[in-house]
């Protein structure tokens, strides 16, 4: 089962994706990026990693970007290997070159996907990180998540 | 029509395609099509309405920026690239409106930096997207690894693996 953390500070947001992900493992929420890097460390430090974060990036106290940073800062400190760190997926109305291009290449996001999110879209991503079966994955060995 | 990933009506293999640099097409037929990408990029179209599907594989950001190199391949650069197959989408009846993009590629390649880089490919791909109002559903860009790509036109299904190498193919 995987372990998921859903970042939004829109309820009805939440609520929507862990009603559309729940079966494929226990879903946290955070309302926030603040409580999104708590709960990741607190995740680290009890040796139960999240194996992926949702993560919007419009928020409060600490936009998703900056909250998609520590995360990754966390994992640097803790010595995780890239190969094994928790996939980002940034989920935003925010659907802007700026953002998208910000995301992936300065905080290594691993996939954006804008508002609404069409749950078989983020199926496919989950695929495509390594998190569920790949058609690809019968194909040859050369490959890796 | 097809029913399943693999086969046609009646149980024929579905066609295979395997898209080269600088290549692209529409498909309007069930089709298997693949690429190889390191900083290059590929965005798939998918027109949910009439079933059909496009993508490229693009080497270089915008063509004015390369025009000496290659005049006539239009799929060579992201930007050309994009208008093209809008045009043969178009000829389908195929609108802007009507179609659903994703965007594939733009890894950081360790070597040829400043000559072929993945993320001046990767915004000159939104750059025009957002100029013809597409809408993207989806993005998985950048990174050190390369990328394979198996898309379905017709279903606008993309299945991604990341190759293990930390040098990236174009």
């Amino acid at each position: 089962m995987l372990r998921l953390l859903i970042v939004d500070d829109c309820p009805t947001s939440r609520l929507v994706l862990c009603a559309g992900l729940r079966e494929l493992g226990r879903c946290d929420e955070a309302d926030g990026g603040v409580a999104a890097v708590r709960a990741f460390a607190e995740a680290l430090a009890a040796h139960e990693p999240y194996d992926v974060v949702l993560m919007d990036i419009m928020m409060p106290d600490m936009d998703g970007l900056q909250a998609a940073r520590e995360i990754a800062a966390l994992q640097d400190a803790a010595g995780v290997e890239r190969c094994a760190r928790a996939k980002m997926i940034m989920v935003s109305c925010l659907d802007d070159s700026h953002h998208v291009t910000s995301a992936h290449y300065e905080c290594d996001a691993d996939y954006y996907i804008p508002k609404p999110v069409e749950l078989p879209v983020l199926h496919e991503a989950l695929v495509n990180l390594g998190l569920l079966a790949n058609p690809l994955d019968a194909e040859d060995g050369e490959c890796g998540a | 029509m097809t029913d399943e990933r693999g086969k046609c009506g009646g149980g024929r293999a579905m066609d295979e395609r395997f898209l080269m640099i600088g290549q692209g097409d529409v498909f309007t037929a069930p089709t298997r099509v693949r690429t190889v990408l390191g900083s290059c990029v590929s965005v798939t179209f998918h027109c949910p309405q009439r079933g059909v599907g496009a993508m490229f594989h693009a080497l270089l950001s915008r063509r004015c920026e390369f025009e000496r190199c290659e005049r006539n391949n239009a799929f060579r650069y992201v930007d050309s690239a994009i208008e093209e197959t809008l045009k043969k989408l178009g000829r389908l009846g195929v609108t802007p409106a009507m179609i659903q993009c994703k965007i594939f590629g733009g890894a950081n390649s360790l070597v040829r930096e400043g000559f072929c880089s993945g993320r001046r490919n990767v915004e000159a791909a939104f750059e025009t997207l957002e100029r013809r109002h597409l809408q993207v559903v989806a993005t998985s860009v950048g990174g050190e690894r390369g990328r394979k790509l198996l898309f379905f036109p017709h279903l606008g299904d993309v299945y991604v693996k990341l190759l293990n190498s930390s040098l990236c193919p174009l």
